[in-house]
């Protein structure tokens, strides 16, 4: 069974706002940006918008589709959602 | 197929390989080759599921590149908007660079998954399906296509043979598997995302 580790997400617009959830450690961002849309933490990112994660301890911005474990995020580790809106279509 | 029921059967592919996703595989699914491309606007929610027909998948099985070189990932492209699909397979494409030392991949071209897999199964298997066989073709696991088979690389086939004598690379390689509820199996009981606690600091 894969193990899970805690880590509190910041939400992307109110930094007050926390929401502290148990995953595996082979979560992706992917999954994880899902899933906070679906718990109405954060809502979709629009048509030309999309979410980043960063891990906090490292300053370092997670690769989309990169897992909680390969990004070295550590149990009890702070995760701040980002939102970026990407540029208009040549 | 109808409009609404291939919707349904794309709403059912992107499941499946949702829950599949973890250290072994990965994939962001789009509407369009544009958004693919630009890896913008992915569709990120069950509801929008049944829009998503393009797929950046990444698997990281570690394969061939070279004689003796590996690369620990692979990613590829799937294109679920062929016609007649499911009853067709979907166009499949590597998007890394380099594409694997292998009889089934070439860069530009298909990925070579054989009619045997998908067409002659007449639309009884899924995406995930497709991501568990590709993961086997990376980690050279598969019955040989017979002798005199060279596909696009005969020169690997031939390494594979003098080093590997027919066997995987990796033999206790632990492939991407189905969800259980797939296979019939009871749902999880605990879920995987378990919300501890929504709170909000003092400013």
């Amino acid at each position: 069974m894969d193990d899970k580790i805690l880590v509190n997400l910041i939400h992307p617009t109110d930094a007050t706002q926390i929401l502290s959830v148990k995953v595996p450690r082979g979560s992706t961002t992917t999954w994880l940006v899902a899933q906070m849309i679906d718990a109405g933490f954060i809502p979709p990112p629009g048509q030309s918008g999309q979410y980043k994660l960063m891990d906090t301890r490292s300053s370092l911005q997670m690769n989309d589709g990169q897992t909680l474990g390969a990004a070295g995020v550590v149990d009890g580790g702070n995760i701040r959602v980002m939102h970026s809106t990407s540029g208009a279509a040549s | 197929m109808k409009p609404a029921e291939l919707v349904e059967r794309r709403r059912f592919d992107h499941r499946v390989v949702s829950g599949m996703s973890g250290d072994l595989f990965d994939f962001a699914a789009y509407r369009t080759s544009a958004d693919l491309q630009a890896s913008r606007d992915p569709v990120v929610t069950t509801e929008d599921a049944g829009e998503a027909s393009k797929y950046r998948m990444t698997l990281r099985v570690p394969t061939l590149i070279a004689a003796g070189e590996f690369r620990a990932e692979t990613v590829f492209g799937v294109d679920l908007d062929v016609r007649d699909y499911p009853l067709a397979e979907p166009l499949t494409w590597v998007i890394s660079d380099p594409v694997p030392w292998s009889p089934h991949f070439q860069k530009g071209s298909p990925i070579c998954i054989g009619a045997e897999f998908w067409t002659a199964r007449k639309g009884h298997v899924t995406l995930g399906d497709l991501v568990v066989h590709v993961a086997r073709l990376l980690n050279w696991d598969e019955k040989g296509r017979g002798g005199g088979y060279v596909g696009w690389n005969g020169e690997a086939i031939k390494y594979h043979a003098a080093h590997y004598r027919g066997r995987p690379l990796n033999p206790g390689l632990r492939y991407p598997a189905l969800p259980a509820w797939l296979l019939g199996a009871p749902a999880e009981p605990a879920p995987a995302f378990e919300i501890v606690e929504r709170r909000r600091l003092d400013r």
